[in-house]
């Protein structure tokens, strides 16, 4: 297995679902937008989504209906037990190399 | 107001139809929250395509693979099977590939520029508001026996039906002044596309105005409506509107004011104004002279006619006008029909047309010629592709086995079909982009790529495309699903003699095509080459002639003329050649009884007229000033004095009424001249009276040949006095001559080039066909040849069986071609006749292609050393 079978945009969104406890799409949007100045489409956000959701690394669970909608339910995701641990083992590499790095006199 | 409150309809069902279910609510749940977002600060189109650029994206394979037909089936599995295998297979035979890549995207794009031209052909007029309500009022006089049929009608006829007929939206009345001249601010032009219009055109036809007043443009009758282009090339940058051009004409200058300003008149039209003037403009000096006769027919009418059954309304209320108002000498023959608007462009000839109009049998014979094309690139694909079959049978068996459908290997095959379809679509794009421009030449039309990138046009490339791909592709797909495995795997070689009938049949059928265009060629250009070396009983060499308008200059002009160097002779008259001969109204009594009306074609012409067109006397005498015959004398044709049936027509007199009805000349015969072709060859010779008088409206002068071009200059610039505003323009009969065949010279062109390509096509086809009759049957050659067989006797072996497919195709395309090109030559009064020379052209261009692209495999097949071919068993 390789290191890390994520790329850095799954990263970034299993990262705003982290923070957040759980997302919808429109959400993670605005959220990408406001702290990362991020401008993505809908669809890519959609379509990374379920790929993470293949991978096991992210859950879903149908939430409210609600009038803005046109009445349809949110489809929330949750990060799994492993999405958790792929974010962790990413975060720890990253510190091992950081820890690495020497110090910079400027 | 379309509600946009909510998330469009249209994306919805389109989000529905391909997303996969399981994600639906939560893709259109998000977009209507994003759209609900959006719509707070965007609106209209731009909050329209802020959104459809999301959905779009959203339709990605990505998504739509996440089916769930396509996740957990075999089929997906299969269909890349076949895309790979399919593309495997084309790209190890890349004779076959390239020999169907080439032959497919050459008959496609052939195709593609044909049904260009028709489609823009049968577009002629169609766009108009009231295009199916409009129709052209079209005279017949019944005279003497010979019906004419005119496009033009008089004014005042328009009038009445205006102020009196019911069952009628509009009438419009179109008149034309083909030497009016505009000036602004001392800057002049010519335009010879300037109209007289009645205002109901705005209406009914469709002239969509850029700036200005809009309905009611043509109200005001000092008011004048001007095209774009016309716009910038008088007024530049300036705005136009509310400004004044000069109009001259007949020594009056009147001062219009732009009213309007219309886009530029689509090239689908046939009348291509460039200015438009109120009809009842008070410089119409038509509308004011000739507003109350009936027998000035000097406009074209178009009825706006309420709805379809008011057809027979209108023509009941015409009849009953020419009954009671018509004067009595035009009431007899006169009759009116009407003829839809759409249809002017292609099914009128008639005399006085607006331009010279086209032909529907022209439509008909290229849409032909692009079937056959597209047939033949379709047959060279089914017989490669049947012929391929004994290569492919075992893999055909092997899927069987191992469990392959017939419906599996039908689509497998089809793949295939749909894979070089469109490898062809796109080189035939190629080829059509870089050969736009020598279309537009060939066929005399100006498409742009804004004009073909529109869906009318995409869908005939696309519908092109998918029915080279059915129709080429099913039949072989069909025969090879059908192999069976055991046999094919037994090598039992049944599968040889699969499809060998349809294959012969199709190579006749292609064969009989070819042959059919190559005799269309000759035949074409036979008459064409007749029509331009035919004795017209005239010398056209060297003849120029320059209008000069109403006459009054022409003594003046022929003086100086007559002194320049260069110039032999100089007269003036009618110019042979002109179809729309002027007609006068002649009586044979002095009482102007109906009975003794003579119409028929009359020339106005100088004293020399017959000497220096070379025209021969038959009896009589030639007008000369001696005789003073100005306006007294007159000479008639061979044809006229039959017409006649008089033994001694010198002598005869003839009386001349102006338009008005009342007497004007008394003339009488004096000689006659020898029948010569005064109109195109399309016409016979009709009945024709030359007319003396001393202002001629047209200058004819003989040039000698040395400095032909220089003179004609210096002659121009010495006219140039007579004329205003414009320089004069100096004519060169020949060229005018040459210009009356323009329909026949661009059907033999495009004709040569399109069967130039069918005949490349077939001979593509079956070089690749003979490649595997050739290769299967090496084996059998190098026996032969072990035995003893000369190289010769193979030869003949190879090809006899293909030149015994010619020969018969040509037993059927002799009597094809003879019904085809009889009835087309038919057209013709002066005609060539079918001979035989042409059908044996056709057999031997055809049987030496056939043994050229055969003979070529088949002597490599018979001089290659048996053993090669005799080792692998």
């Amino acid at each position: 297995m390789k290191g890390s079978r994520i790329g850095e945009f799954e990263e970034m969104i299993l990262l705003v679902i982290a923070y957040l406890g759980e997302a919808y799409g429109n959400e993670i949007v605005v959220q990408l937008k406001e702290k990362a100045s991020r401008k993505v489409s809908l669809s890519t956000v959609h379509i990374t989504l379920y790929r993470l959701e293949d991978k096991g690394l992210l859950n879903s669970r149908w939430g409210e209906a609600q009038e803005v909608r046109g009445g349809r339910r949110k489809r929330y995701f949750l990060l799994t037990a492993s999405g958790m641990r792929e974010l962790r083992a990413i975060q720890q590499t990253r510190l091992k190399f950081w820890s690495l790095v020497p110090e910079l006199s400027i | 107001m379309e509600d946009t409150s909510t998330f469009p309809k249209s994306f919805k069902r389109l989000i529905e139809w391909l997303c996969p279910e399981q994600y639906q609510e939560s893709i259109l749940g998000d977009l209507e929250e994003h759209y609900q977002l959006m719509r707070l600060e965007n609106s209209g189109l731009r909050l329209k395509l802020i959104i459809l650029s999301e959905v779009l994206k959203f339709l990605r394979p990505a998504i739509l693979l996440r089916h769930r037909k396509f996740k957990n089936s075999i089929t997906m599995g299969l269909y890349q099977n076949y895309l790979t295998t399919s593309w495997r297979n084309l790209k190890n035979n890349t004779l076959y590939s390239f020999i169907n890549v080439l032959g497919l995207s050459t008959g496609i794009a052939s195709s593609f520029f044909i049904a260009l031209f028709v489609m823009d052909e049968l577009s002629y007029d169609s766009y108009h508001h009231r295009a199916d309500q409009v129709y052209r009022l079209v005279q017949t006089r019944d005279l003497n026996g010979t019906t004419e049929q005119t496009a033009m009608t008089s004014i005042f006829l328009g009038t009445n039906m205006q102020q009196r007929f019911t069952g009628l939206n509009n009438v419009i009345r179109f008149l034309r002044d083909e030497t009016a001249v505009f000036e602004y601010e001392n800057e002049s032009f010519q335009e010879d596309q300037f109209f007289f219009v009645d205002a109901g055109v705005l209406e009914s036809f469709r002239i969509p105005i850029v700036a200005g007043s809009g309905e009611d443009a043509l109200d005001d009758p000092r008011g004048l409506m001007i095209s774009q282009s016309t716009a910038t090339k008088y007024f530049g940058d300036e705005n136009p509107i509310g400004k004044t051009l000069l109009y001259k004409n007949f020594g009056y200058t009147n001062p219009f004011i732009i009213s309007a300003v219309m886009e530029d008149v689509p090239s689908n039209s046939h009348i291509q104004y460039e200015i438009i003037a109120p009809f009842k403009s008070d410089y119409n000096v038509w509308y004011r002279y000739h507003g109350d006769d009936y027998y000035f027919s000097g406009a074209w009418t178009y009825l706006d006619i309420a709805d379809h059954s008011s057809v027979d309304e209108v023509q009941s209320q015409l009849n009953q006008l020419i009954a009671t108002e018509y004067p009595d000498d035009l009431k007899g023959g006169t009759s009116y029909s009407f003829q839809p608007l759409a249809d002017v462009y292609l099914h009128s000839d008639l005399s006085n047309e607006i331009e010279a109009n086209s032909d529907i049998t022209y439509v008909y014979i290229f849409s032909a010629v692009g079937l056959m094309i597209l047939l033949i690139a379709y047959i060279n694909f089914i017989n490669l592709a049947t012929a391929r079959a004994t290569q492919r049978s075992k893999e055909i068996g092997l899927r069987k086995v191992i469990g392959a459908s017939k419906k599996g290997i039908l689509a497998q095959f089809l793949t295939e079909a749909f894979i070089i379809t469109f490898v062809s679509l796109v080189v035939s794009g190629v080829i059509v982009a870089v050969l736009l421009t020598d279309f537009n030449q060939l066929a005399n039309k100006n498409f742009t790529w804004q004009y073909i990138l529109t869906p009318r046009y995409i869908n005939a490339f696309v519908l092109i495309g998918i029915m080279t791909a059915l129709l080429s592709g099913f039949y072989p797909a069909l025969l090879l699903s059908r192999f069976k495995a055991v046999s094919v795997l037994k090598l039992t070689g049944s599968t040889n003699m699969r499809g060998v009938n349809m294959r012969r049949a199709l190579v006749i059928f292609q064969f009989t095509l070819s042959m059919v265009l190559i005799v269309g060629i000759l035949v074409v250009s036979h008459q064409l080459n007749y029509m331009n070396n035919r004795e017209l009983g005239f010398n056209e060499d060297r003849i120029v002639y320059i209008p000069l308008g109403f006459g009054k200059n022409f003594q003046n002009a022929l003086n100086d003329i007559t002194s320049q160097s260069g110039v032999q002779a100089v007269s003036g008259g009618q110019v042979p050649g002109t179809t729309n001969s002027y007609v006068d109204l002649l009586y044979r009594d002095q009482t102007m009884d109906l009975s003794s009306r003579v119409t028929v074609p009359t020339g106005i012409v100088y004293y020399n007229y017959l000497d220096i067109l070379e025209l021969e006397l038959e009896s009589g005498r030639n007008f000369s000033p001696a005789f003073n015959d100005s306006r007294k004398s007159c000479i008639v044709n061979e044809s006229f004095v039959e017409m006649m049936d008089w033994e001694s027509p010198i002598g005869e007199i003839l009386y001349s009424y102006n338009m008005i009805g009342t007497p004007s000349d008394t003339l009488k015969i004096v000689g006659v001249v020898k029948d010569y072709n005064f109109e195109s060859l399309h016409n016979g010779i009709k009945p024709l009276i030359l007319r003396s008088r001393e202002k001629p409206s047209v200058l004819i002068a003989k040039m000698s040949s040395e400095k032909l071009f220089d003179n004609v200059t210096a002659m121009t610039e010495k006219l140039a006095k007579y004329y205003s505003d414009v320089p004069p323009e100096v004519q060169f009969l020949q060229n005018d001559l040459n210009s009356l065949y323009q329909k026949e010279v661009r059907l033999a062109n495009i004709m040569t080039i399109f069967s130039f390509f069918a005949i490349l096509i077939s001979c593509l086809g079956l070089f690749g066909l003979a490649s595997f009759t050739v290769s299967r049957k090496a084996r059998e050659i190098s026996i032969r040849k072990v035995l003893g067989a000369s190289v010769n006797s193979l030869l003949s072996l190879l090809t006899s069986e293909y030149s015994r497919l010619v020969i018969i195709s040509f037993a059927i395309a002799v009597p094809l071609c003879w019904f085809l090109f009889n009835s087309w030559l038919n057209n013709f009064a002066f005609r060539i006749s079918l001979g035989l020379d042409v059908f044996l052209w056709a057999l031997l261009i055809s049987l030496s292609a056939a043994f050229l692209t055969v003979g070529y495999h088949s002597l490599r097949a018979a001089n290659v050393n048996p053993v090669k071919a005799l080792k692998d068993e």
